[in-house]
């Protein structure tokens, strides 16, 4: 995402000094905007906007913010702990099936939804290839919050350790070298040199796997249930809401979109000022 | 049939009530009472499933299955037979509200869950779950009801539709597959059950 907000500054600079071409290529990026823009701004349209604190005090909608919250949360953090080294280790060594892990990591996010709850159930289920094991020590997974964590952690560590891989992999050898000379260790060029160098990367593709992991649906609902106050996250909540009080799906759907808009550009903004 | 009553599309006096179902425990090898061999009683087996550490599986309340099964329970409540404690014990069990009875019964067939509820006609054909059946006075009935719509362009053949499903063989293949047509003769105008977690699976 850094990249193209650059380029597209760079962009504009050569629309400005040719005016026409500037405009045909504004007209002919309308459709696009008015399609992506225009669902979102009936929801805003749709919902009614003085009644949202009612709906959203009720006992459903708290739950099911403050559950979204401390499960995504926990599921992000635990993807940048667990998913750096497996980022580096793909972005820095060379050994065989490296492809085919690469390509291991890409697959959640092509996977519908529903095939990774299945998938979870398989491996964590009580009947699962590990779980049976847990299930006869008295661990069960599924139905808890902890199935939610999981869940979002299969569906969005993806996006976050892709843009890991990416940022890397860049060559950051000269400064890392340099700073060896100069006696750092290696977990010193590591905090100081390496991450650093790649933290826009790192800032990018934790948001992304934050706000998956926010939204997902299917994944939890297989693996997880539907419980409020431990499973019934906001798109569960919202979904389910479709068949009882559409105010306070509506309204749900609202906070989920205007959140998730102010956290993506305030990274934005964050990374355009750090450049 | 509400909405195309209202709608103007049905008679208010052609509507006949085709099919009722009723709610049915669905329970699974892994519950713990699945392989008594003596066959208790359906009161026996309902009871189990009020001891803790089971995990039930039932419908959102926002879907009709999960409505009937919160009345389900609140018949339970008042059962003497049943005992005390019957309805917390089961709520407290209950681990996943589904958005339809496909997800009841994926949770049940998959092992995740002990027992869960649904309509007697979905447990019809799904050979690796048991039942248990719940007592009529305890039970729900949902009414399925059917009406010609005005204003179509094939009016004769829908009738002869409706007028099949009237017949022995039109009732025999709805009894087939679970649903009752003993309460046809109880009046003409069904109570208004939304069927639709049905029609929409």
């Amino acid at each position: 995402m850094p990249i193209p907000a650059g380029r597209a500054r760079g962009g504009l600079d050569l629309a400005s000094s040719r005016p026409r071409a500037g405009m045909t290529l504004f007209w002919s990026a309308v459709p696009m905007i008015l399609f992506l823009a225009l669902p979102l701004l009936a929801l805003i349209w749709r919902t009614e906007l003085a009644e949202i604190g009612t709906h959203l005090a009720q006992e459903v909608a708290r739950r099911a913010i403050l559950l979204s919250v401390w499960t995504s949360a926990t599921a992000t953090l635990l993807t940048v702990l667990l998913g750096t080294p497996l980022a580096l280790l793909i972005a820095r060594r060379r050994f065989p099936g490296r492809r085919a892990l690469d390509t291991v990591i890409d697959l959640p996010t092509v996977l519908p939804p529903a095939v990774a709850g299945l998938a979870l159930l398989m491996a964590f289920g009580r009947r699962g290839m590990v779980g049976q094991s847990l299930s006869m020590a008295g661990i069960e997974i599924a139905f808890t919050s902890l199935a939610v964590i999981l869940a979002q952690i299969f569906v969005a560590s993806p996006y976050y350790i892709r843009a890991a891989i990416g940022g890397l992999s860049r060559s950051a050898a000269e400064l890392e070298e340099a700073a060896a000379l100069d006696g750092a260790d290696s977990r010193q060029i590591f905090r100081f040199v390496t991450v650093p160098l790649a933290r826009a990367s790192l800032l990018g593709g934790l948001v992304m796997t934050w706000a998956r992991a926010l939204g997902d649906f299917g994944a939890t609902i297989l693996f997880a249930g539907n419980y409020p106050g431990r499973t019934q996250t906001m798109p569960l909540a919202i979904y389910i809401g479709f068949e009882m009080d559409l105010d306070v799906a509506l309204a749900l759907s609202l906070v989920l979109m205007v959140t998730a808009f102010a956290i993506l550009l305030l990274v934005k903004w964050l990374l355009g000022r750090s450049r | 049939m509400q909405a195309a009553i209202a709608a103007g599309r049905v008679e208010p006096g052609a509507v006949k009530t085709l099919a009722c179902n009723r709610l049915e425990i669905g329970y699974g090898l892994s519950a713990p009472f699945s392989d008594d061999a003596n066959g208790p009683s359906a009161l026996e087996l309902l009871r189990k499933l009020a001891q803790p550490g089971l995990k039930i599986v039932v419908g959102a309340e926002a879907v009709p299955v999960g409505r009937y099964t919160r009345q389900f329970l609140a018949n339970a409540a008042e059962d003497e037979r049943l005992g005390v404690g019957f309805r917390d014990g089961f709520e407290a069990n209950i681990v996943s509200e589904e958005q339809n009875v496909r997800g009841v019964l994926s949770k049940l067939q998959l092992g995740e869950a002990d027992a869960g509820v649904v309509y007697a006609s979905d447990l019809i054909g799904i050979t690796d779950l048991q039942r248990i059946e719940i007592p009529a006075r305890l039970n729900i009935t949902a009414t399925y009801p059917i009406a010609l719509v005005q204003g179509v362009k094939q009016p004769e053949q829908a009738a002869a539709f409706i007028a099949w499903l009237f017949s022995g063989e039109g009732a025999a293949v709805l009894e087939r597959h679970g649903f009752s047509t003993q309460c046809r003769a109880d009046g003409a105008t069904p109570a208004p059950a939304r069927a639709s977690d049905h029609a929409n699976e």
